[in-house]
């Protein structure tokens, strides 16, 4: 059974610790420019979105790519890109609907999340529970019992109001 | 290399910039931050000047590990010559700025004279650039921050900003970041803008090199493990640092009514949980797994739906029990009103609570405040008070040039109901109980402070043998130690242990949350030691950072002595020792700080720190330290 | 079941793999005129430039092909196809087929200048055209046409060292996917590179006797070595016509959604393909690399017993532009086939250019030019045909539910203050 990373914004702080683990895992360096997940905000707001990519079983990037150098693993039910084939057009950054695939300048490639081989270091880091890399088949627990919770606490009060 | 940033000197009356590389040397003998600060204020200004003309010097700087893996490295220090004081100023700030500092390139800024027009500088990438800010002067510290990113065209941009009290010069106005994040203390603002620097933008795309990035994920794991399974860090994600006023504030020992008595009765509507209610979330500053902060948006009135972020414990110090105030509202509003005016709420709460002390006394009357109530418990006109100091209106331009000036001004031995130490407001902790707490309010460096050399962890009566175990390194104290917060044998080496651990967190840029501030199990010197290594690859010892600091401490000792300190500064107001606490658990009851015991401490404290009983560093102290030779303009 | 796809190119491969995936038992055969395996157009420029090697281009070896049990005949032309019979017609032979999948792909256009048919100048479309590109390099060379092919074409020229001229018969540059000003900051990056762009100028006739020596427009006289021709594509419908197959009214092969011809046993998908836009619903000839591979997943899937749809093709283009990376969706706002009229927001951030493309309060189309992260975003708010005061609105209360589209692309509209 495959794991999920699991976005849950609500939680989110906006620590940007996420950005920083990704970075030095990947580069070793700190660099907002070379990290696969970033926190979009709205500071005036006091909105803070983690934004990854979402592994997308029928990834609008991997139909893009003109080179077929974008591909699904299975294994680990990731998107990944075979460098060898990749040209650099930035096509796939187009056309992911999350903006979830970055250009490193540096390296001068495309960088999207490759869930770490299996350990992603965001959700190790991520104390708020705002990055979690569960198992696939609980992915919308969470959501179900508090959705359930919701449904029976107004049920109880239309009951109540009934009387 | 986290060490590869730059320091750069910013000319302007000329319109010049200067940039450096740092030298390594300089890193292991003051680490960064607010360690090298201090050497770089002794070494660039002058002695004698005045604080608001362009003959200050403005030092802007992230800590040693900022932007590396050490946790929450996001602090920004902040330093001038005080218009407050007339002493060190120094201020620290949390967010994203020093971060964003880093990624642009640069570790240090020293801002010399005065810019003809208003001016923000541009750092971008390694580049520094003096631009035309008269679009946004006038405008508040939100709408300054959204305007710089609009023209400058990247939303990405963090600036340290000043709002209309800077602007103003408010002696005790201060530098923001982002929505609430405070270089609060000693009026930094107001320095600022005496230079006409409405802000500082910076955006960033630089590497920050880690020396051992798979060690330091590692190690640095471990470490925010340690700072988040304490029970304080999860009190303080879950409620900020409003909780220190529910715990303080029980036992008596939060100064009310100006500080005529020691606790705010009836309070529940201001205790934490109050604030809970309002706070749909919370978040905190770069990196850090303890965020500290509510979020929320202003209830009611003519700022309804405003969002904000906070309040902080002194924000109910300073709207509510100073004040005598029991509305929540009343803080909410007044957080959004410091925060977008850019003034200390420190301060500001407490000249206003003095102004009531002084209306109820009949020192002042309605012709000094225009006909306005300043009576206790009037939550109008505590908020009337901070649009009035903001723009220097009326009773407000008065209060604007901080305790000892407005007193001076005010005559009538309106003096003696101020509470401050060195020229500058204590914030709304009543250490008349707490000897501990009372030394480090007379010592601190920059004034009357809590921040600096506050043994907090004074107040949890801890076993002596922890004690020990945390005040035993890494130089080793024999001397006594005492589990209760009412005696004085021990505390002056628990106070300039402290001193020592603050100023080593500032060097570095982290946050004092994640040390022995309020919690006993926090890291410190050995920690820092291997964090220091796994990021940056800069090799020192528990006892080198111990020795970094002890080094600043006494410079920063040097430039006060300087500008005319002595040791008869390093005292408190005779509130302290002349009138007993009224109110608080019994033990709290009928408390005063005894002269001769606190002289005692501090002629202790003084030996510590290897200065003379006049708080006159040593000869042999300075030739230890290597800095007998000061200035040496090796920067 | 027996499966012929005719076209070796994506669109035939893609339905190939995808029939395998789905049915381990099915035959398939991909038959194919062109003598290589599966190579991808889109790098040529990248070959052409000596960045690539000629390997690269290839998607596909002979061993790709054996494991995944497809066979192949290359090299060899199908003459007819005989939909009442289930037959086609091979090299004097007949082969039959349970289902056929045409994938023929298309061709370049040449225009019907004098001269074209001289040594010299060529179109691009496959890797024995590159190599003859290279081979035939000399001091300077000519591009007619400013599409996406013929920018980076002239790009890749350039960067061998060449004296290279683009010229464009409209306005400016890329005129079907960029308005006049995105167009223009293009054009200087071309110009600094030492590319001479022309635009607002008509090619004439091709000079040489047997081999090209230079080009006449209707303003001036360029001597050079070579032309390259980019003006466009034409669908290779050819055999499907003659079949029977219906046709559409802009020249390329009719399908349903399920990419099924008017045979039931006959899909069609790629190049050769007619389609409806995704955004508008309007018909459209959209022969782009994504359109194709994803029309051959579709055909595939019904061909092998699983129902699928296809929303739509995309005008989606993405390029690089000495490091600029230029990219456009949905409508510009200078389109003559467009009647609706549209308001244009564009926004310069320190990471690059923006325009947006507004009607009705939707989103039609946008352009970037350095930061296109935003623009998947912004493309989905179009297919999705949400409109921007939702999106505002989103923003402004809460985001619910959890859908990072909207911030991304909420972000950008929101900072732009674009009121309904």
């Amino acid at each position: 059974m495959t794991k999920t990373l699991v976005i849950d914004y609500e939680k989110c702080t906006g620590c940007r610790l996420c950005e920083m683990v990704c970075s030095v895992k990947h580069e070793g360096v700190n660099n907002p420019l070379r990290t696969r997940i970033n926190i979009a905000k709205w500071e005036t707001k006091g909105l803070m979105v983690p934004m990854v990519c979402r592994q997308c079983e029928d990834a609008p990037c991997i139909a893009a790519c003109p080179t077929n150098a974008r591909l699904r693993d299975e294994e680990l039910g990731r998107v990944i890109v075979n460098y060898d084939r990749c040209i650099g057009c930035k096509t796939c950054v187009v056309a992911c609907p999350f903006g979830s695939i970055n250009w490193d300048p540096y390296a001068r490639k495309v960088i999207s999340c490759d869930l770490c081989d299996g350990e992603p270091m965001c959700a190790r880091f991520c104390e708020t529970g705002a990055i979690r890399y569960i198992d696939s088949s609980s992915v919308n627990k969470n959501h179900l019992r508090e959705a359930a919770e919701k449904f029976l606490e107004s049920t109880k009060a239309a009951a109540e109001a009934a009387h | 290399m986290a060490l590869s940033r730059k320091i750069a000197y910013i000319d302007l009356t000329e319109g010049t910039v200067e940039t450096k590389p740092i030298p390594v040397k300089m890193r292991k003998l003051f680490l960064g931050g607010r360690g090298l600060d201090a050497y770089l204020m002794y070494n660039h200004i002058k002695p004698g000047i005045d604080a608001l003309s362009p003959d200050n010097v403005l030092f802007v700087s992230a800590g040693v590990l900022v932007g590396t893996l050490a946790s929450a490295s996001a602090r920004t220090h902040v330093a001038a010559k005080s218009p407050l004081t007339n002493y060190y100023g120094s201020t620290n700030m949390g967010g994203f700025f020093a971060p964003e500092l880093r990624f642009a390139g640069f570790d240090h800024l020293v801002i010399k004279g005065k810019a003809k027009k208003p001016s923000y500088l541009w750092i971008h990438n390694g580049e520094i650039e003096i631009r035309d800010a008269s679009k946004i002067w006038g405008k508040g510290v939100r709408d300054t921050q959204e305007a710089l990113r609009e023209e400058l065209g990247d939303h990405d941009i963090k600036a340290m900003t000043i709002g209309i009290g800077g602007e103003n010069m408010v002696r005790f106005a201060n530098v923001m970041t982002e929505i609430k994040n405070a270089g609060g203390r000693t009026g930094m603002g107001a320095v600022m803008g005496s230079k006409n620097l409405k802000a500082i933008a910076v955006r960033g795309t630089m590497d920050i090199k880690i020396a051992h990035p798979v060690e330091a994920l590692d190690y640095d794991k471990k470490v925010i493990s340690q700072v988040t399974a304490a029970k304080v860090s999860q009190e303080q994600g879950h409620l900020g640092t409003l909780f220190i006023f529910g715990a303080t504030n029980s036992q008596g020992l939060v100064r009310a009514r100006n500080f005529q008595l020691n606790q705010l009765d009836n309070a529940d509507a201001v205790e934490p949980e109050a604030f809970e209610e309002h706070t749909f979330g919370m978040t905190g500053c770069y990196g850090c797994q303890v965020h500290c902060r509510g979020k929320y948006r202003i209830p009611e009135g003519p700022y309804k739906g405003v969002y904000e972020e906070g309040p902080e414990y002194t924000s109910i110090g300073a709207f509510a029990a100073e004040p005598d105030v029991r509305d929540i509202n009343t803080v909410l509003v007044g957080n959004h009103l410091v925060n977008d005016y850019g003034l200390d709420t420190i301060e500001t709460g407490s000249m206003i609570a003095w102004a009531m002390e002084l209306y109820e006394k009949g020192i002042l009357t309605d012709k000094d405040t225009g006909g306005l109530d300043l009576r206790f418990g009037n939550k109008d006109a505590v908020i009337e008070m901070i649009h009035r100091i903001a723009r220097r209106e009326g009773l407000g331009d008065l209060l604007a040039e901080g305790p000892l000036r407005a007193a001076k001004k005010i005559g009538k031995d309106s003096v003696k109901y101020m509470v401050q130490a060195k020229g500058m407001s204590n914030l709304q902790s009543d250490e008349r109980p707490t000897p501990a707490l009372a030394l480090g309010i007379a010592t601190a460096s920059r004034g009357s402070d809590h921040l600096r050399s506050r043994p907090a962890i004074d107040l949890y009566h801890l076993p002596e043998p922890v004690l020990r175990q945390i005040y035993g390194q890494p130089v080793p104290y024999e001397g006594p130690l005492s589990s209760d917060y009412t005696d004085y044998e021990g505390k002056s080496w628990q106070v300039f242990w402290q001193e020592m651990c603050y100023m080593a967190v500032d060097s570095l840029g982290i946050c004092k949350y994640h040390t022995i501030f309020l919690g006993p199990n926090f890291p410190n010197f050995d920690e820092w030691s291997k964090l220091l290594y796994y990021n940056t690859g800069l090799e020192m010892t528990p006892l080198d950072i111990w020795d970094a600091a002890r080094r600043a401490t006494t410079l920063e000792r040097m430039f006060n002595l300087r500008e005319g300190l002595t040791r008869n500064d390093d005292w408190l107001v005779d509130r302290y020792f002349d009138e007993p606490t009224k109110l608080g658990i019994p033990k709290n009851i009928g408390r005063v700080i005894d002269r001769d015991k606190l002289h005692k401490m501090i002629d202790e404290f003084y030996g510590y720190q290897g200065w003379d009983e006049n708080g006159i560093p040593k000869r042999e102290t300075l030739k230890k330290m290597g800095i007998d030779k000061e200035p040496s303009n090796m920067l | 079941m027996n499966v012929i796809v005719l076209g070796n190119g994506v669109a035939g491969n893609t339905a190939a793999s995808t029939i395998r995936q789905l049915d381990k038992k099915a035959t398939i055969t991909i038959i194919s005129e062109e003598t290589f395996p599966e190579y991808t157009a889109c790098a040529l420029p990248h070959y052409i430039s000596g960045e690539h090697s000629r390997r690269r281009l290839f998607l596909r070896t002979k061993k790709d092909y054996a494991s995944e049990k497809i066979k192949t005949i290359l090299g060899q032309k199908v003459t007819a196809i005989h939909p009442e019979s289930k037959a086609i017609d091979l090299d004097g032979k007949s082969l039959s087929y349970d289902k056929l999948i045409i994938a023929t792909g298309s061709r370049p256009v040449v225009p019907p200048i004098p001269g074209v048919n001289l040594a010299g100048v060529f179109t691009l479309k496959s890797p024995v055209d590159a190599d003859r590109i290279i081979e035939g390099m000399g001091k300077t060379v000519v591009l007619i046409g400013s599409g996406p092919i013929g920018v980076e074409t002239a790009i890749a020229l350039r960067k061998r060292g060449l004296k290279v001229y683009l010229i464009e018969f409209l306005n400016r540059i890329m005129p079907k996917i960029f308005d006049v000003k995105p167009s223009l900051m293009l054009r200087n990056i071309l110009e600094e590179k030492g590319i001479t762009v022309l635009t607002g100028e008509r090619v004439n006739s091709i000079l040489g006797s047997t081999k090209v020596e230079g080009i006449v427009t209707d303003k001036r006289q360029i001597v050079c070595d070579e032309v390259v021709m980019g003006v466009g594509v034409r669908p290779n419908v050819e055999l499907a016509k003659q079949a029977g197959i219906t046709m559409g009214s802009f020249g390329g092969i009719a399908v349903n959604r399920q990419m099924q011809t008017n045979f039931e046993d006959i899909y069609a998908c790629g190049d050769c393909v007619q389609t409806r836009d995704i955004a508008t619903g309007k018909e459209t000839l959209c022969l782009l690399w994504h359109n194709a591979k994803r029309e051959g997943v579709i055909a595939g899937s019904n061909c092998a017993g699983i129902p699928k749809i296809y929303l739509g093709s995309e005008t989606l283009t993405s390029l690089d532009v000495y490091g600029a990376h230029a990219a456009s969706f949905g409508r510009i706002e200078d389109d003559p086939t467009q009647e609706e009229k549209v308001t244009v927001t564009e926004r310069s951030t320190g990471s690059g250019y923006y325009r947006l493309i507004v009607s009705g309060g939707k989103i039609v189309g946008a352009q970037s030019i350095g930061d296109a992260q935003d623009m998947g975003a912004l493309l989905y708010a179009l297919i999705k045909r949400e409109s921007l005061s939702k999106i505002n609105q989103i923003i402004e209360n809460k985001p619910l539910p959890v859908n990072p589209l909207y911030h991304r692309a909420a972000r950008h509209l929101a900072l732009q203050s674009i009121k309904e």
